[in-house]
């Protein structure tokens, strides 16, 4: 669903990520774990077509996202780390919103709305300004967004970040129903029990560059380490 | 702990310089000569009417005092209205910093602070407007002395410093009539909404004093036998506050130190009396702070805090059309450009009326002072260019700029980043033509001109101000600027500034065009038709293109 071949972003003179190469199949999770600057939000936001890639390719589906971004964005949905909307939309305006953005059928929104919102326990507030939304409210709405429009792809920068344990567990069920009907998700996050309980495949950055990347049990053994070692555990010892 | 915040501020304009010195000095400078472009102009205008004044004897007095009175008075709405927008966010909009301090044992500085950075930054009318009046009166006076000119300048400063603690004195008491009678549950839109029918009260009220007065049944420049009194202008203008420095100023003219210091005096009193009821009244602060934010928490709380969840209008089923929607929901809402969009508004029409009043108490002088209705036409033309000009540069070109937190919405979606220039544009070009052509049917249902006329003017200003949108839009997506989502410093930058030239230009031509056009010659006209028509479609053509190239996210 998703291919990666030689990524190349620079700030300046400072390459934030060089030379990344990985795949996402269908009905996969795929996490990027790494220290604070080591590029991951960057490689998301190539991927979601808000950085332009210095060199590289990047296939959403069939569709390069330089070439095609109409198409290739199409099928992804993006999740950022700071769910920054515009302070006088409504939670339910937000939805509605990216719903026609992106092309979804009114009576299709009509009837998918109230079910997302359900997820969450949100019914009640979506008449709210996002301004009155605690963090994790906020963070609510930008997952169910990007659930609207039935991505084949989802793009996602610290998932838990700012939910309450509950709302936490629930995101992380979604995201396993969501693979398990042929979806495929890419979770960039610093908490590594999340990405130990629901990643297939795990890739490790260091600097702009990927270090590792392979299921738990790859890593385990790359990193020289028994069956019972923790993502931490495999984490210090190959980002040292 | 105040020295501390205004060296936060300091070092926060050291640090905007860090990054590209030369160019945003050169701005600084830039924008300095533009003041001081218009400064000059204050001074010129000034200047001849003191020398008109000076030639005929009789007039002198009473017509230097009338100037101040109304020149005061300006500078008195200007410095109010600012005061009570920027006032009331500084002193309870919870913005990071000041969530801050008011989370430490320092939280009663906020007030103080804010009165401070109110009258430091309420100067500029004095720089703009009340140094160029001192300097034309001193010019056209040589015999005053220096120490004359300074009183006066310190009465204006003491009233600008007046008008900022009254506006900040009525804000807080606003706030709490407001919360007395909502018994405690306030919400800062609604006291926003509280505020903005109360300036536009006081400004009725004012208005319809000093309309009482007639300028031309005073000034009957045809019968003037004997010097004209000063007697009604004082009686018309004394329940003012700007008499007081107008007194002062007025004078200095004569020489008549001791009496302008008196009057120097009486202004410093009432500038006391503001700010004291504003440090008196700021004992209420925090707990109307606390309670302003309140409203926050029982919204964020899980629960039912809206009766019926507002609904998006969803007009149009297109993308393009929700984001036109989007930009409706969001410019409506967003209370600080509903209230900009106001005090322009409320000048624009304060102009207009000015205008009409002058136009028709002028023509009925006659020949004599040489006003035709197509004169007064093109001034109307080019005064309304200048304030869409303002429209746009406040609005439409940061529009951009501004997105640069919620810009991952647009960018990761399938959108073409055209379709969100198109919005912008239908948005912003209609709203400005509505203002606009109210404003230019309000100017010519006064003047009588043939029809034709009439339909050159709106169709010129039609064009003009689709022309003026679309420059600032384009400018604004050419050369965006995301190190500040403040629509007011974005509008200070280097393009921002080349949109002031360039449109100060193009409303000049304009102008011209419809003097020739009026006057028969109709050559202009379609040049000035076909040069706008086709730099319209080049920038519709070029910056949406610009708009897809530009990577929103560096930002975040």
């Amino acid at each position: 669903m998703l291919k990666v071949k030689n990524l190349t972003k620079k700030f300046g003179e400072k390459i934030a990520v060089g030379n990344i190469d990985f795949e996402i199949k269908e009905g996969e999770i795929f996490a990027l774990i790494g220290p604070n600057g080591s590029g991951k939000t960057t490689i998301t936001k190539c991927i979601a077509g808000l950085l332009r890639p210095d060199s590289g390719n990047i296939l959403v589906g069939e569709h390069n996202i330089v070439a095609e971004p109409e198409e290739a964005k199409s099928l992804e949905g993006y999740i950022p780390d700071e769910p920054s909307v515009w302070p006088s939309i409504t939670g339910e305006e937000f939805l509605y919103f990216i719903g026609t953005l992106y092309g979804v059928p009114e009576h299709e929104q009509e009837a998918k709305i109230p079910e997302l919102l359900s997820i969450f326990n949100l019914e009640g507030i979506e008449g709210d300004y996002f301004e009155n939304y605690s963090r994790g409210n906020k963070q609510k709405f930008t997952v169910l967004a990007a659930l609207l429009h039935n991505p084949k792809l989802l793009l996602i920068d610290e998932p838990i970040v700012g939910l309450d344990p509950e709302s936490a567990k629930i995101a992380q069920q979604k995201l396993k129903e969501y693979a398990d009907k042929g979806g495929s998700v890419l979770v960039v996050t610093h908490t590594l029990t999340v990405a130990q309980n629901i990643a297939s495949r795990i890739g490790v950055l260091k600097e702009g560059k990927l270090l590792e990347v392979g299921t738990m049990s790859e890593l385990r053994s790359k990193a020289v380490l028994g069956e019972e070692a923790t993502l931490e555990d495999v984490y210090s010892r190959l980002t040292k | 702990m105040l020295t501390v915040l205004f060296s936060y501020h300091i070092n926060r304009i050291k640090r905007h310089f860090e990054k590209n010195r030369f160019a945003k000095l050169a701005t600084v400078f830039l924008f300095l000569l533009l003041f001081a472009g218009v400064g000059f102009g204050i001074y010129s205008f000034l200047k001849e009417i003191f020398r008109f004044t000076l030639h005929d004897s009789l007039l002198t007095s009473a017509l230097t005092l009338y100037v101040y009175e109304m020149f005061l008075l300006f500078i008195g709405y200007l410095v109010f209205f600012s005061s009570l927008i920027s006032g009331t966010y500084l002193l309870f909009k919870s913005s990071r910093d000041n969530r801050w301090i008011m989370a430490s044992p320092h939280y009663d500085i906020v007030p103080e602070y804010s009165y401070l950075r109110t009258i430091l930054t309420s100067l500029w009318p004095f720089f703009i407007i009340g140094l160029p009046v001192l300097l034309a009166m001193k010019t056209s006076f040589p015999t005053i002395g220096f120490f004359s000119v300074f009183v006066a300048g310190l009465a204006i400063l003491l009233f600008v410093a007046f008008v900022a603690g009254l506006a900040l004195a009525s804000v807080m008491l606003l706030a709490k009539i407001y919360n007395f009678f909502a018994k405690g549950k306030i919400k800062f839109g609604i006291l926003i909404g509280l505020i903005a029918i109360f300036f536009v009260f006081s400004l009725w009220v004012s208005w319809q004093h000093i309309t009482d007065f007639s300028v031309r049944d005073y000034f009957q420049v045809a019968d003037i036998e004997q010097e004209v009194g000063t007697g009604v202008i004082k009686e018309t203008f004394q329940v003012l506050p700007s008499h007081l420095p107008a007194l002062s100023v007025w004078m200095s003219q004569y020489g008549e130190t001791a009496n302008s210091f008196i009057w120097l005096l009486a202004t410093a009193f009432i500038a006391t009396i503001s700010g004291g009821l504003f440090l008196i009244f700021s004992r209420w602060h925090l707990e109307l702070w606390q309670k302003l934010q309140e409203g926050n928490y029982v919204a964020s709380s899980s629960g039912h805090s809206r009766n019926k969840p507002a609904k998006f209008p969803r007009f149009f089923k297109s993308p393009l059309g929700a984001v036109f929607e989007k930009e409706v929901l969001v410019n409506a809402r967003t209370m600080k450009n509903v209230l900009w969009f106001g005090f322009f508004a409320v000048l624009f029409f304060l102009q207009t009326g000015l205008n009409n009043f002058v136009a028709k108490e002028a023509l009925k002088f006659g020949g004599r002072l040489d006003i035709t209705p197509e004169f007064l036409q093109v001034i109307q033309f080019a005064t309304a260019m200048f304030f869409v000009a303002a429209f746009v540069l406040r609005f439409a070109f940061p529009s951009f700029s501004t997105e640069r937190k919620t810009a991952w919405i647009l960018a990761s979606s399938p959108l073409n980043l055209k379709s969100l220039f198109k919005a912008k544009w239908l948005f912003y070009t209609v709203s400005f033509s509505v203002v606009g052509t109210v404003g230019a049917f309000i100017n010519l249902s006064i003047i009588d001109l043939p029809i034709s006329g009439e339909i050159f003017f709106f169709g010129l200003a039609i064009l003009a101000i689709v022309f003026l949108t679309t420059l600032g839009l384009s400018l604004g997506a050419i050369f965006p600027n995301f190190e500040t989502d403040d629509a007011e410093s974005l509008s200070t930058s280097a393009p921002g500034l080349g949109f002031i030239f360039v449109s100060l230009g193009y409303g000049a031509f304009g102008a011209r065009v419809l003097f020739d056009l009026l006057n028969g010659s109709v050559m202009p006209f379609w040049i000035f038709v076909s040069m706008s028509f086709v730099a319209v479609v080049a920038m519709m053509y070029f910056a949406p293109r610009r708009l897809n190239k530009i990577e929103f996210s560096k930002t975040l």
